[in-house]
């Protein structure tokens, strides 16, 4: 299978590809600096971060925030779509066990399991219309984070770091935080055919404390950074030469820009992790040092004062664990908008 | 790190990360550093070699081409540039400077990818 650039360099003796370089070339020039730098959007913007928690192996949405009384009414009918769920036995409609209510002057729908949050109705907006087609987790995964699950298409972080661009060059625009390997795996984080320089970061791996996420490698013990910066150098002027052979190349670009991106964090983000100088009332607001989540996405997000704030995406697994009888392992995701299919393997709920 | 592609995927091209994490790999950890310089013996070991064959060598070696004459005399120029600001004995100064080559040639997006 040929790419297009592919295409482009060996049809026609190469002909397109010639085009495409000089292309490309007008259009570097007219961008002058580096892609991340900011770019203003079309309207005013509200929000300056974004923080997306991807809480995968999360209890249903008919359990937590999307009421459905007439789930209730039909509860232990059989189903139309039979088939569809695990085991052999008839499908018939289940219920949720809690009781839901409404809450703040908005009156939102939420469920006894969150009586906390739903104090704080009033600073929700909870979107009810989401909707998928796809039964297995990695299929449903790469099409939450990038739209599609039969193309490979860009995460949903790389087209915002894409559009808007970064404040803060010392730091990737773009950031994970214990990315999960399998479902999916780089793909919920990739730029797809974007420059390559727009995907995610990964601090930390998968199944880690997120206390000790780390941008691994971060620090040369062995080298001072003036001999660094001196072999950096030469890899660049390598990179670049061959990048002025192939100048329609974003994986050239992209390794070229990390180099330089690398090099910067290595300033930046020892500085940036480090949660000591934080007061006790910041570090207890954010959860720092307690349980799973540890507040580590607080420093990511506030970015003290020396230096300047970023706009970044953040994607975050967490495990998500309910109240004291039930505990759910990974939820299947429902296919039918209007009602929920009892399943009897996955969820682990007694029926 | 260097990502695998999920097998029950459409994941068309196995995604090629090129963040700074990788390019953080290649510059500090100790792996990339001891090869390095086991691959700078082993060039230094060739006693009867001048620099220049030396860095034709290397090239060979790593990108299985030879160096053109732009690539030696950058490599040349590195040696000179570097052996100048260490304060060392000029032994530990050319391996030091020979391991800065090699890592270097190790971080070029032409040892990393296929093209």
């Amino acid at each position: 299978m040929f790419s297009r650039r592919e295409l482009l360099q060996n049809v026609s003796c190469g002909f397109g590809y010639l085009a495409l370089a000089g292309l490309c070339a007008e259009q570097a020039r007219a961008a002058g600096d580096s892609p991340l730098a900011p770019r203003a959007g079309h309207f005013k913007p509200r929000a300056k971060r974004v923080i997306f928690l991807f809480m995968q192996g999360g209890p249903s949405h008919v359990d937590t925030f999307d009421y459905k009384p007439q789930l209730a009414v039909d509860d232990g009918k059989t189903a139309p779509h039979q088939g569809q769920g695990f085991g052999s036995s008839k499908q018939t409609w289940k219920k949720s066990p809690f009781k839901f209510s409404q809450h703040g002057e908005g009156g939102l729908h939420i469920s006894e399991l969150f009586p906390h949050l739903a104090e704080r109705a009033d600073d929700l907006c909870l979107l009810n219309g989401m909707f998928t087609d796809q039964p297995i987790h990695s299929a449903a995964s790469v099409l939450m984070h990038t739209g599609s699950s039969q193309f490979v298409r860009p995460s949903v972080g790389a087209w915002t770091l894409y559009g808007l661009g970064s404040k803060n060059q010392e730091l990737p625009g773009f950031i994970t935080l214990n990315p999960a390997t399998k479902i999916g795996g780089a793909q919920n984080y990739g730029s797809a055919f974007l420059p390559a320089s727009f995907q995610g970061t990964r601090i930390g791996n998968e199944g880690e404390k997120i206390a000790k996420a780390q941008v691994a490698h971060i620090t040369n013990t062995r080298i001072a950074v003036g001999e660094q910066r001196r072999r950096l150098d030469l890899v660049q002027a390598m990179n670049r030469r061959r990048l002025e052979a192939d100048v329609a190349n974003n994986e050239l670009e992209g390794v070229i820009e990390s180099y330089e991106l690398a090099f910067r964090m290595q300033g930046a983000m020892p500085k940036l992790m480090d949660v000591t100088d934080e007061t006790q009332t910041t570090l207890e607001q954010y959860g720092v040092g307690a349980g799973p989540s540890d507040g580590r996405v607080r420093p990511l997000v506030s970015v003290g004062p020396p230096f300047r704030r970023g706009r970044r995406a953040v994607h975050r697994d967490l495990a998500f664990r309910l109240g004291p009888t039930q505990r759910l392992g990974q939820a299947a995701f429902r296919t039918c908008p209007g009602h929920r299919q009892a399943d009897r393997g996955a969820v682990g709920r007694p029926r | 790190m260097f990502d695998v592609a999920d097998p029950s995927l459409v994941v068309g091209r196995r995604e090629v990360t090129t963040v700074a994490p990788q390019a953080l790999f290649l510059m500090n950890s100790g792996f990339v550093l001891d090869q390095a310089g086991v691959l700078a013996e082993q060039l230094l070991e060739q006693t009867e070699l001048s620099d220049a064959e030396r860095v034709d060598l290397a090239y060979r070696l790593v990108l299985a081409r030879p160096a053109d004459d732009v690539e030696r005399r950058e490599g040349l120029d590195f040696f000179a540039a570097t052996s100048n600001s260490l304060g060392r004995t000029p032994l530990t100064a050319r391996i030091s400077a020979w391991t800065g080559f090699c890592q270097a040639l190790f971080g070029t997006a032409e040892f990393r990818y296929v093209y």
